[in-house]
């Protein structure tokens, strides 16, 4: 880190000055009018911080006329046959004294490195904003949070990409309406859902509550089924730890003009009941029915945990009970638990990346892939496991035998020995 | 012996696959309604409509009223009464518990509602089973009494609801045609569902873009496809990558051999990005992403976090 140095002389110019002195001395004993001005020209100097090599040079400094600069020079003169008589380099002369000055300003820039490096030993780092940030956060995850019934209120969180249409307006519309409806809400950015109810008690800890909502209008329901986005949502949202999941389906005009036959999507949403353990369907006319039942389902929940004097206390995601117990003490996730764990870039495993590699290969299934992960769980242990063959056929032929899927079928030669050429081959 | 239990599994497995199959799968489901059905205002007129579609069904007195449910064949079969050997029928999880609109306005004034599910419990005290509360479609206005009971009724009590439309009767056949498909599909679902279910991320959706490759073409792309996975690797990175090691029998030696091999790769320069740009640190690979792919490729643990 670059410090700047300020170098103040203590003396810049202790020749001139105790010339001058002894002038004003003089002066002063004869009472010469001229020491007044002596005595202004000796203060300006002694206020001047720059050394000065010559009596000229001290006219820029106020009392210093043209008679006063001469007389400088002229024992400026005599002061230097001297020195240069006697030989005496210790009375420090202007010449010199730039010499000199270097090096006096390189030894205080010595010490004053020195008693830096010392105090950065001695002194603890002061930490970025960003670090402190870190260590607030690393903390409150640690952190056991308990809420006793009545400490904490019922907040409703709208995710801020709740839009239709990558519309801002939708967004503003379900505000004004929960306005409206004299819902608390708060907009924030929801890695998982459209909707989330939370717990918060005064020293802002915020514990979920086990329902989550994702809302879709007819029109977005049909288009995330044609690209595949609607099981990949179905899929997060059971991965999320929230057991109660809730599709609020919104009708679009007459659910005509959908891009997808309208029984397909009353068959998926029926499927979504029925084989999705957790899932709850609910139809509305519009937006702000949509938004009528959001606050029913609060005010619902506020009877359920306020009005029943439930006490809330945060657990991990592996000890979350899915069964709705009358119980006086609910466990409940963290919202920056969950947050963190259901973002789309969270962090995957060797065995999730490996299984994805895998499935890259043309008619190799998701069943055939598992049944090589069973076995040779990541990239390495496969390669392990072709150093240790024998032959390079018995190589070639290492996953051939594997049964695959519920009827058990092996995965064949082909297969096997495509795996082998790709990982053991140069090209 | 062996070989014979072997033979007579899979044959087992076979048939079992073949029943659970979409399309195969619905000839092994019938519904069972609650003869009270019959009574209400429009149970004749449902009798008719059930005749004209495909589904079975059989009409029994029921433990709880205007109850429907579904079974399933499995292909076993039980002794019946010593002497006859008949299919068995197996209960699946879904019960409809239907209202008639008089039933249920009368039910909603005496605040009848928060009973049902204590009651279909006792009936059918099967674990897990599901229950669904079929009603006359509501005029959906601001909490008035009825949308809250219907709340009440999901959050409380967890029952799922659902509305008919008017006509009642054809709406609800369409009901049971729907339910019924799900129902019979459900154990395919779950199968797959057991597999995919296991994996944070979901899986399913990512191979429309795999590599076929035949006689040694294709492995290149293929190299690529799984430099691809990794979510920092672009286009871009990834043909650098594949410059210096264009198959991963190169990258691994130079894990294996090489001590500064992630320095290495880390400081491989990324070609073609939009000429010389501000931000100079972006044109090489970086610490992070060679550090990933050290560990995948040399981690022997495979919930090693990436």
């Amino acid at each position: 880190m670059e410090i700047r140095l300020e170098i103040k002389l203590q003396q810049p110019n202790p020749l001139f000055t105790r010339w001058l002195e002894r002038w004003l001395h003089e002066a002063e004993q004869r009472n010469r009018k001229s020491q007044h001005t002596l005595r202004q020209a000796l203060q300006a100097l002694r206020s001047y911080p720059l050394p000065l090599y010559s009596g000229r040079e001290c006219a820029v400094l106020r009392g210093f006329g043209a008679t006063l600069c001469q007389l400088i020079d002229d024992e400026l003169r005599q002061h230097r046959l001297l020195a240069s008589q006697a030989k005496l380099k210790m009375t420090p002369t202007p010449a010199s004294n730039s010499t000199q000055y270097q090096e006096q300003v390189q030894q205080v820039v010595k010490v004053v490195q020195r008693k830096q490096k010392q105090q950065q030993l001695q002194k603890p780092k002061k930490l970025t904003k960003k670090v402190q940030q870190e260590l607030a956060a690393a903390e409150e995850r640690e952190r056991a949070v308990h809420m006793t019934a009545g400490s904490y209120r019922i907040v409703l969180l709208v995710d801020t990409q709740e839009t239709s249409g990558k519309n801002k307006r939708i967004l503003d519309q379900t505000r004004s309406y929960l306005q409206t409806l004299n819902v608390e809400h708060e907009v924030r950015r929801l890695t998982v859902g459209d909707f989330l109810w939370i717990a918060r008690d005064a020293a802002g800890n915020e514990l979920v509550l086990p329902y989550i909502v994702e809302r879709k209008r007819m029109d977005d329901l049909a288009s995330s089924i044609r690209d595949g986005r609607f099981h990949e949502q179905k899929h997060r949202l059971h991965q999320c730890g929230l057991s109660h999941i809730i599709y609020l389906i919104e009708d679009y005009g007459d659910n005509e003009q959908l891009g997808l036959p309208l029984e397909s999507l009353q068959q998926a949403l029926i499927n979504a009941r029925v084989q999705s353990a957790g899932i709850q369907v609910v139809r509305c006319d519009n937006h702000y029915r949509s938004m009528c039942y959001l606050s029913g389902v609060g005010s619902a929940l506020q009877q359920l945990y306020v009005g029943a004097s439930r006490s809330l206390h945060s657990v991990d995601k592996t000890h979350l009970s899915t069964t709705h117990t009358d119980i006086c003490q609910v466990g409940l996730l963290k919202f920056r638990s969950l947050y963190e764990d259901s973002a789309r870039n969270a962090q995957l495993t060797v065995r999730e990346v490996f299984v994805q590699q895998l499935l890259q290969l043309h008619s190799l299934s998701i069943d055939r892939a598992l049944a090589i992960v069973e076995r040779y769980a990541t990239p390495r242990l496969l390669l392990d496991a072709y150093a240790e063959c024998q032959s390079e056929a018995e190589a070639r032929q290492l996953l051939a035998g594997l049964s695959c899927g519920p009827l058990q079928r092996p995965l064949g030669d082909k297969l096997s020995q495509c795996i082998h050429q790709f990982y053991t081959n140069e090209f | 012996m062996s070989n014979k239990a072997d033979k007579l599994m899979k044959q087992a497995m076979r048939e079992q696959q073949k029943r659970i199959r979409p399309g195969e799968c619905q000839k092994y489901v019938r519904l069972v309604l609650d003869q009270g059905l019959l009574l209400i205002p429009w149970g004749q007129e449902l009798l008719e409509k059930l005749n004209n579609t495909d589904l079975k069904y059989e009409i029994r007195s029921l433990p709880a009223r205007n109850c429907i449910f579904w079974e399933r064949n499995v292909g076993q079969q039980t002794l019946v009464a010593g002497v006859e050997l008949e299919d068995a029928w197996h209960m699946e999880q879904q019960v409809l518990l239907v209202y008639a609109e008089a039933d249920f306005q009368r039910a909603l004034k005496d605040h009848n509602l928060g009973c049902i599910k204590a009651k279909l419990q006792d009936a059918f005290p099967a674990l897990n089973c599901q229950f669904t509360v079929v009603v006359p479609r509501l005029r959906q206005s601001k909490h008035s009494h009825e949308t809250n009971a219907l709340i009440e009724l999901q959050l409380l009590q967890q029952l799922h609801v659902e509305q008919l439309a008017q006509p009642q009767c054809q709406e609800f056949i369409l009901l049971l045609q729907r339910y019924t498909k799900a129902i019979a599909e459900l154990p395919y679902k779950q199968q797959r569902q057991s597999i995919l279910g296991s994996f944070k991320k979901y899986l399913a959706n990512d191979n429309k873009q795999c590599v076929r490759v035949e006689q040694g073409n294709g492995y290149g792309r293929l190299w690529q496809q799984h430099l691809n996975r990794l979510p920092l690797v672009t286009l871009e990175v990834a043909e650098s990558i594949i410059s210096q090691y264009p198959c991963p029998k190169r990258m691994l030696q130079q894990f294996a051999d090489d001590p500064q091999a992630v320095q290495t790769l880390a400081d491989v320069k990324i070609k073609r990005s939009n000429g010389p740009q501000p931000l100079q640190s972006e044109r090489r690979i970086g610490n992070v992403l060679s550090n990933k792919l050290y560990t995948l490729y040399t981690a022997r643990d495979p919930n090693t976090l990436i």
